[in-house]
Formats: structure tokens, C-alpha cells, sequence
């Protein structure tokens, strides 16, 4: 039995080495998929998150939209930055289609992009998120900042909208 | 608040590294321009005079230790800073050049990390009024509007340049950015602070030198510091308010220096060229607001010009002292410099929606007298007989009467050009219109089209940039221009004559207005329909100076003058200023004459006359009318200047030389002094003298092409080999490539607009078809 116990033991121990280099191996490929975001950088969005960042970026097929996706995962808690950028031929009215899509009221930004709209904020699967829509030019963005904890001291709704303004004033400075 | 993130265990992964100071991000649509309505920390001033505090030994103590935890984090970090982002840095100008093509330097070795950069809410706590100000102005916006991203972007997406290109750019435009190492490719700085804030009050409030004049940020940024210690030691990062209130001296001592008062100071950043580390050309001059400054009237440096005016500086004008309207510590008696930096950028307002800053700008663009519009004279029918200056003379006017309007347009009062700085992406221009009682138009030059272009045929004060094919460099594509195929402007105290012709309806009855405007807008809308596509908000026009004369079908008698109307004189002398540059000599001395008729005693004017037959060759008269000047006032530096050019064609070398000494003496920083006294020792083989005068003439313009020429052939007979070869390489890197009046004349061929506005002497009419004009009309 003890014996037994001293295996599984060394056996757990080496599944724990394993997985953390297999876990080591895809945080360092994630994080080699580092700065590939072509609207903004790791550094940036994990300032934004306030915590380290790890990036998904799928690169858009011509005409569909191409999407950054920032975790920052601590504990229980995730916090997530998701650029979707998109080039529409009528881009004004995407802007109030996504504007539209958003539910409840939105209200409009000055100086991001050449236009922008705030979504209320929203509890979805258990996030608390912001959202903003706009163009530069025909480019138009969407960018959601969330959290899933409630009790997020960081994440209260105006620091939320003041790191998803900071993030959409980033994204379309890079459009431009 | 540390803020340091990193990972031994993902070397790639994003860094976070802001050091000492607490954070909060800003954008404009979250930000309040007060940093905070909360009273700032107590503070009563010490009495003008009294001594600093005397510290107690516990505060002694305490600064001693504040200051080693200060400098060892400090050290600390940066070397941290530097380990992480060094090693995937761009060294593309090599190790030693990291801000390549911009000028920036840095204190110490290395990297600065962001975070060593107190925030701008940290000084607005106290400086209220200047934050407040700041936050609407064009310094803190330089980096994140869309007018600059749009350009700058163009740089860091092309495919033979990229970001570490950019630096040239962002050493003005985004120095911390520069200075963090954040131009790089996949760059590891978080951007969100340090791009929204752009020149944030801790960037000039931390330069400890200025570089020679050759602006691209030509300054060191030292490791920022609100204070420093009893012994004037810099205390780096942000310290309590308490420590800054109890040594208020202290504080000034660390972020204040007397060249911030300066031109120079200005001119690190506004004063910029195209180097061929960005170009892979050559130099070439992109600015030099600086320069025209120092030429202008108000530098006092420049014994050539036409008017004399009391001293004034950059700051003088766009830093005026003003009533503090919130609470602001470094006021003094209720006054502070404005942060506002009013100029003429009304687009940053605009598009932020910063209102006071917008209301303010286009009180500053209209308030100041800057400019004087005048509408000089008329000829009728073709009759070269000059009707002027109107409102002093009588004459008459009849249906049908064809008339050209002299516009003559005086940049009065401003101490650099109108436009200065990128004239290919501001618009000002002329409007002229022609109408009758009941506002039916005649004529109508430099109106708004309803796209909002502007008329093509408008005389505008504009440049056109070309590339090496030809090509007009849209966009701001700065790296791709090869010459200047058109460049208009009114340089500082001078002027310039536009002409148009009209004809009066055969049915005209009652009184005709004409007006002359001189309209501004930032920026000119075709580079607005690149940034925002067309469907963008109309941007302001600000008509910063216009003149209406109302002229009546038939007899007009002379009336009085308005407020703002020069003296017959000066109108006489203005138009006589634009001859001369339009080099139609025979006229401008007539002008310069009929000042002499009204003011026999002004001695500019003989020397006015002077020095127009001078650049008409023809020496005889210009001597005499030297002559009399001198006769008048033997002193002059002007007419001295000017006598000394005439004893060279005479070959009355020790003159000559007397004269140019007598200008130096008097003004020792005129460069064209400095340089035809230079030029006459060389002639005389008095080298190590020559030496001496394109050394002073370097300090004072480190790009002067006659001082590298000169001495690179002094240094070389000297036999300082290494100095002459860098003289030289100099000269052939500054000097113009003879192939750019090609590129220009390319670009001119296929646009006759411009091509036409580029001929000194043109005409703006409608009467083109029946050849009564030269190429203008609707």
C-alpha cells in the first residue's frame, strides 16, 4: 500500500510536472501569439485588465470580422478584453445595427473614431461587461470589457467604462 | 502603488512595469479637464523674499531616507525595465542610436521606464489651472488625435520603414513612448497612459538640457524629479505634497530651469527636419518655426528688418500670463503662463469637443492684429496708372470699368510665418468678393466649394511637397518628399501683393464692396476626408483679418481711415515690400519712393530703396540712397549691412569690413552679418578671423550651408582633417539636389493652378476667355 501510495505520489508528481510544462508549453505559445493583436498590444491590454493578459487573435478573412480576445484569468476570476474589428461598405449603419444589438440604451461618445456608441453594461453568463461600437471609417469596432465576478473591486461599472474608453481611444488610434 | 507584472515562466508575456506611481487611465470621452474638484493640499506662500523652511533634524532624516528609497527603486527598476525590453528592442541605428532618426537623448543608460513619469492628475492635485489648461491643448492631444495617428500610422504600416521610424516622429509628438522604448515591434510597453496624455507636464518639466538648435526633440529628458534635495540633488519619482509644500524652492528647483523661458526651448521640438536616416535621401528642411522666430522682428537678433518691435518670445505670446481661475500653487500674484499654448490648431478642440479651448483659439487668431489686409489700390481699363492708396486719393469708377484690386497682406505682428510649420496640411487663404447694394456678387476668388474644398484657384498660403516623380506627398508622407514644388507664405514682418481683376456689370448703379478676407482652417479638407472618410463634420474657418472698401459708381473722395488701417506710409511701404519680393524692382522703388515723400526723416526708407536696386543691380543709385541713409543715422545697422555689400562691388575691403563689424557689434547674432564678414575675411585670406564669424554663424543656425561650405575649406587648410570632412559631408548632405527642380517642375506641368499661383506676378480673374486675365476664375 505504501508503496502503492509512493507511485501514485511520483506518478501525480510527474503529471503535475507534465502538465505544467504542457500548460507552460501552450502559455508560452499563447504568449508567442503575443503582440500579434494588429490594434493593440499584450502590454497594453493587460494594463487595461489589470492583471497578465494571455491573447487569442483570428486573423479576419477578407470582409469577415478578425477578433483579439485578452484573458486575464486570477483565481476565480476572469476578466476578458475582445477587440472585433470589421470593414463594412455602410459603415455608419453597422455601427447603429451593433449599437442597436447591444439592448437597453446606448448613448453616443464624442472623440472616438469617427463615431461611437456606449453599451449599457450587461450581466451575460455571469460577466459583467461594457461594450462600445464605432467606426474609423470603414472599419468598424467593437470592443467589450468584462468580468466575472460581481465583486470585482477593480471592475465597478465607471472604472469599467474608463478602461473601455482608454482601450477604444488605443483601437481607433490604430485604425486610423 | 508598485505596479510590476512579469513572468519568469512566460518570458514573452506582457510587461506591465510603471514603477512608483498610481494610475488612472484617461480618454477624452471619460475625462474631466480638472484633474479633481477637490480643494488641493493646504498651502500658505512664504512671503516674497523670506528663506526657505529650516527643516527640523526629523525632517532632515526623513528626506534622507525618502531620497535613498527613491534612488535605489529608481535604479532598480530601470535596470529591471531595461533587462526586459532591451533584448527585443529594435536597435535599427545600432545600440547607440536607440531614438534614431529622432534627436531625443536620455539621462543615463538605457530605457526609462514609464512609470518614472509622475502623472498629470499627481501635478494637477496642486496645479489646477494648469492641468486644467493642458488637458484642452494641443501638447497633451499631440500624440492621440486622428489627425496625428492617421499620419504616423502611414509611417509604421509601410512595408520598407515601421515603427522604429516613427521615432522621429514621436521624439516630439510622444516622447515618453520614445524614451520607454515603446517603438518597436511587438513592443512590450502598455500605451494606454502614455499615448492618451501625449507631452504630459513631467516631459518638459523634465528636460535638464537643450541640444543645439537642430529641433527633432533636440534635448536630454532627464529621470523625472518634483524635487530635490537640500544640496540640489534630484530626488527622482513622485514624493508627498507635504515635502513639495514645506520646500516650495525645492520643487521649482527640480522642474524648473530659465531655458524653459526661452525660444531655444521651443524650437528642441519646433524645428524639425527630414534626416536621411528617415528618408534614406538627405536632409531636407521640414520646419523651422524657431528660425523665422529668431529672423522676425521681435527676436531683436536680425538688424535686416523692415519694422522694429519691442522683444518678445515664444512663450510671450502662447504662454501670456492670465488670471488664475482655479486653484493653481504656481501662480504668482494670481497670474500664471497659460497652458493653453493658443495658436491656431482649432481641429483638436473641435473634434474633443474642449469648447473653451475651440472659443479661445479663435479669439487668440482674431484678437491680435496679427495681420493687416489691406486694399491698397486699383488701376481701371488697363491704365497703368495706380489709384492709391485707396481712401487717401480721389477717383472714380463707371459701369463696365475692368479694375484690378491690389490686395496688399502684412503679416504684422506674428513672430514666424503665416502658416508656419506644415503649411502642406493647414489652409489659409485669400477671399476676395466682389459685389453690388444689393449683394448681387461680381466676383467672388477663394470661396468654399460644397464639398467644402477649397476654390483651387484661391490664393492660398500653402506648399506643395513632391516626391522624387513628381507625385504631390498627400498625407504627410513626409519620408517620400524629394522638393518643394510651391511654397507661399507671408514670412514675419513682411508682405505680400495678390492681384485681381473684374469687370463692373454695364447695369451697376449705387456703391460697390469689395472685401479681402484672410480665412484659416486646420486642416485643409481634402487631408480631413483621408482621416475621417467625407462624411465628417465640417471643421471651423476662422477669418482672422478681412478689409471692406465700399466704392461708389462714379466719384469716390477720400475718407477716413479705420482703426486698424496702417498709415499711409507704412501702406506705401508694405506694397513696396511685396514688389520687391514678386522682383518687380522699378515698382517697389516707387513705392519705397512715395514713403520717402511722406516721411523724409525714416531712414528705412532710403535703405528700402537701397537694397531693392541692389537686388536689381544696380549700384550706383543704391549707393546713393545708402548713402543718405547713413547720412541720416551713421549707425544704422541696416544701412551699414547694406553699405557693406556696395564696398565689396567697390573693392573698399577695409570698409567693408568696418561695416560688417560695426552690424556684428550691434547685433551679434544676425547670421547674415556673421556670414558676409565671414565671406570677407575669406576673400582676404584672414582665415583663422573667417573661422571665427561661420563658427558664431553655426551656433546661431547649426544648418547654414555657407558655414559647413566655408568651413570645411577653412578646417582643411588648418589641417583639422576629421571637422573639415564633417563640414563637409554636412554641406552635400544639406545642400539642395540639383535634381528637385525637377521633381518640382514635374509636378507643376501637370497643374496649372499651382503652377500659375507659383509665378511671383499673377493675376486672379474671369476674364481669362476674353483675354483680359491670366489663368483664374470660377
Amino acid at each position: 500500500m505504501a508503496s502503492n501510495f509512493r507511485d501514485w505520489s511520483r506518478l501525480f508528481s510527474t503529471m503535475q510536472g507534465v502538465l505544467a510544462a504542457v500548460l507552460l508549453m501552450s502559455l508560452t505559445s499563447a504568449a508567442h501569439a503575443a503582440n500579434q493583436c494588429p490594434w493593440m498590444n499584450q502590454a497594453t491590454a493587460s494594463g487595461l485588465l489589470e492583471g497578465e493578459a494571455n491573447i487569442e487573435y483570428s486573423k479576419s478573412p477578407a470582409g469577415q470580422a478578425g477578433i483579439c480576445t485578452f484573458i486575464d484569468r486570477e483565481a476565480s476570476l476572469t476578466r476578458t478584453l475582445t477587440i472585433q474589428v470589421e470593414v463594412s461598405p455602410a459603415a455608419h449603419q453597422r455601427v447603429e445595427e451593433l449599437a442597436h444589438a447591444c439592448g437597453g440604451q446606448s448613448e453616443p461618445v464624442p472623440a472616438v473614431g469617427n463615431e461611437a456608441n456606449l453599451c449599457s453594461s450587461t450581466d451575460r453568463k455571469g460577466m459583467r461587461e461594457e461594450r462600445i461600437v464605432g467606426r474609423v471609417r470603414d472599419q468598424v469596432f467593437s470592443i467589450v470589457l468584462g468580468t466575472s465576478s460581481k465583486n470585482d473591486s477593480a471592475r465597478h461599472a465607471d472604472m469599467l467604462r474608463m478602461h473601455l474608453l482608454s482601450a477604444a481611444e488605443q483601437v481607433s488610434g490604430s485604425l486610423f | 502603488m508598485l505596479k510590476f507584472q512579469w513572468g519568469k515562466a512566460v518570458p514573452l508575456a506582457a510587461l506591465v512595469l510603471w514603477g512608483t506611481c498610481g494610475w488612472g487611465q484617461s480618454s477624452a470621452a471619460s475625462e474631466n479637464t480638472s484633474a479633481n474638484t477637490a480643494p488641493p493640499p493646504a498651502y500658505v506662500p512664504r512671503a516674497a523674499g523670506a528663506p526657505p523652511a529650516v527643516d527640523t533634524p526629523a525632517q532632515v532624516e526623513a528626506l534622507h531616507r525618502l531620497e535613498a528609497r527613491a534612488q535605489e527603486r529608481s535604479a532598480a527598476e530601470r535596470q529591471k525595465y531595461n533587462e526586459e525590453i532591451a533584448p527585443s528592442y529594435n536597435y535599427h541605428y545600432g545600440k547607440n542610436n536607440p531614438f534614431t532618426p529622432g534627436n531625443l537623448r536620455v539621462e543615463g543608460k538605457g530605457f526609462i521606464q514609464p512609470g518614472a513619469f509622475p502623472t498629470a492628475e499627481y501635478c494637477g492635485t496642486c496645479h489646477q489651472e494648469a492641468y486644467s489648461q493642458w488637458r484642452q491643448a494641443l501638447h497633451s492631444n499631440s500624440f492621440r488625435s486622428p489627425f496625428y495617428r492617421a499620419s504616423v500610422n502611414i509611417l509604421i504600416r509601410d512595408s520598407t520603414r515601421g515603427i522604429a521610424f516613427a521615432r522621429h516622429c514621436d521624439s516630439c509628438h510622444n516622447p515618453i513612448a520614445v524614451a520607454a522604448g515603446g517603438l518597436t515591434e511587438n513592443s512590450l510597453v502598455d500605451r494606454s497612459r502614455i499615448d492618451s496624455d501625449g507631452l504630459t507636464c513631467t516631459t518638459c518639466h523634465s528636460v535638464l538640457q537643450l541640444d543645439s538648435t537642430n529641433g527633432n526633440a533636440g534635448l536630454q529628458l532627464g529621470v523625472p524629479a518634483v524635487i530635490v534635495d537640500e544640496k540640489g540633488n534630484r530626488i527622482p519619482g513622485q514624493v508627498p505634497f507635504d515635502e513639495i509644500l514645506r520646500h516650495p524652492e525645492r520643487h521649482s528647483k527640480a522642474v524648473m530651469h530659465d531655458f524653459m523661458h526661452t525660444p531655444e526651448f521651443c524650437a528642441a521640438c519646433h524645428k524639425a527636419n527630414l534626416p536621411a536616416t528617415l528618408n534614406d535621401y538627405k536632409f531636407i528642411r521640414a520646419f523651422t518655426t524657431f528660425d523665422e522666430w529668431q529672423q522676425s522682428k521681435f527676436s531683436q537678433r536680425n538688424p535686416l528688418n523692415f519694422y522694429a518691435a519691442d522683444f518678445k518670445t515664444c512663450q510671450d505670446c502662447h504662454m501670456p500670463r492670465s488670471a488664475a481661475t482655479l486653484p493653481e500653487y504656481g501662480a504668482k500674484k494670481g497670474q500664471f503662463a497659460s497652458h493653453r499654448w493658443l495658436a491656431g490648431n482649432t481641429a483638436v478642440p473641435f473634434y474633443y469637443g474642449f469648447d473653451e479651448q475651440l472659443k479661445k483659439t479663435i479669439e487668440f487668431l482674431r484678437a491680435g492684429n496679427y495681420l493687416n489686409v489691406d486694399i491698397f489700390g486699383l488701376k481701371r481699363n488697363s491704365d497703368n496708372r495706380l489709384i492709391a492708396p485707396l481712401g487717401s486719393t480721389k477717383f472714380s469708377l463707371a459701369p463696365s470699368d475692368t479694375v484690378e484690386a491690389l490686395v496688399v497682406i502684412q503679416n504684422k505682428n506674428i513672430g514666424h510665418s503665416l502658416l508656419p510649420e506644415v503649411r502642406d496640411l493647414y489652409e489659409a487663404w485669400v477671399e476676395f468678393s466682389v459685389s453690388d447694394d444689393q449683394g448681387r456678387e461680381i466676383y467672388h476668388s477663394g470661396f468654399l466649394k460644397p464639398d467644402g474644398m477649397l476654390d483651387p484657384r484661391a490664393h492660398s498660403f500653402t506648399n506643395r511637397p513632391v516626391t522624387d516623380e513628381g507625385d504631390f506627398v498627400d498625407n504627410h508622407k513626409v519620408w517620400t518628399i524629394h522638393s518643394v514644388a510651391y511654397d507661399n507664405t507671408v514670412p514675419a514682418g513682411r508682405s505680400v501683393l495678390v492681384r485681381y481683376q473684374f469687370r463692373l456689370p454695364a447695369d451697376i448703379a449705387g456703391a460697390v464692396h469689395v472685401t479681402a478676407k484672410v480665412n484659416y482652417r486646420h486642416l485643409r479638407q481634402s487631408y480631413l476626408n483621408n482621416i475621417f472618410g467625407k462624411d465628417h463634420p465640417d471643421y471651423p474657418v476662422v477669418e482672422i483679418a478681412s478689409r471692406t472698401r465700399v466704392l461708389n459708381i462714379g466719384e469716390n473722395r477720400a475718407v477716413p481711415p479705420e482703426a486698424n488701417d496702417n498709415p499711409d506710409w507704412m501702406r506705401w511701404n508694405n506694397l513696396g515690400i511685396a514688389l520687391l519680393d514678386q522682383q518687380q524692382y522699378a515698382e517697389a522703388v516707387a513705392a519705397f519712393t512715395e514713403v520717402i515723400k511722406l516721411r523724409y526723416d525714416y531712414v528705412d526708407g532710403y535703405t528700402n530703396v537701397g537694397l531693392t536696386e541692389i537686388s536689381w543691380e544696380k549700384y550706383g543709385s543704391a549707393r546713393t540712397a545708402i548713402h543718405k541713409a547713413l547720412s541720416l543715422d551713421p549707425q544704422n545697422a541696416r544701412a551699414l549691412y547694406y553699405d557693406g555689400l556696395l564696398q565689396r562691388r567697390l573693392g573698399n575691403t577695409e570698409r567693408e569690413i568696418a561695416d560688417f563689424r560695426k552690424v556684428v557689434e550691434q547685433f551679434p547674432q544676425s547670421r547674415d552679418a556673421r556670414r558676409e564678414l565671414g565671406i570677407t575675411y575669406y576673400q582676404k585670406k584672414y582665415d583663422h578671423e573667417a573661422m571665427e564669424q561661420f563658427e558664431a554663424l553655426q551656433k546661431i543656425d547649426p544648418d547654414d550651408l555657407a558655414a559647413h561650405y566655408n568651413l570645411s575649406i577653412l578646417y582643411r587648410r588648418a589641417g583639422r582633417a576629421k571637422e573639415a570632412a564633417d563640414q563637409q559631408a554636412m554641406f552635400i548632405d544639406k545642400k539642395v539636389d540639383p535634381g528637385a527642380p525637377t521633381y518640382s517642375l514635374d509636378y507643376l506641368r501637370v497643374h496649372p493652378e499651382i503652377a500659375t499661383e507659383s509665378i511671383p506676378w499673377h493675376m486672379h480673374s474671369d476674364l481669362l476667355n476674353e483675354g483680359g486675365g491670366s489663368g483664374h476664375g470660377k
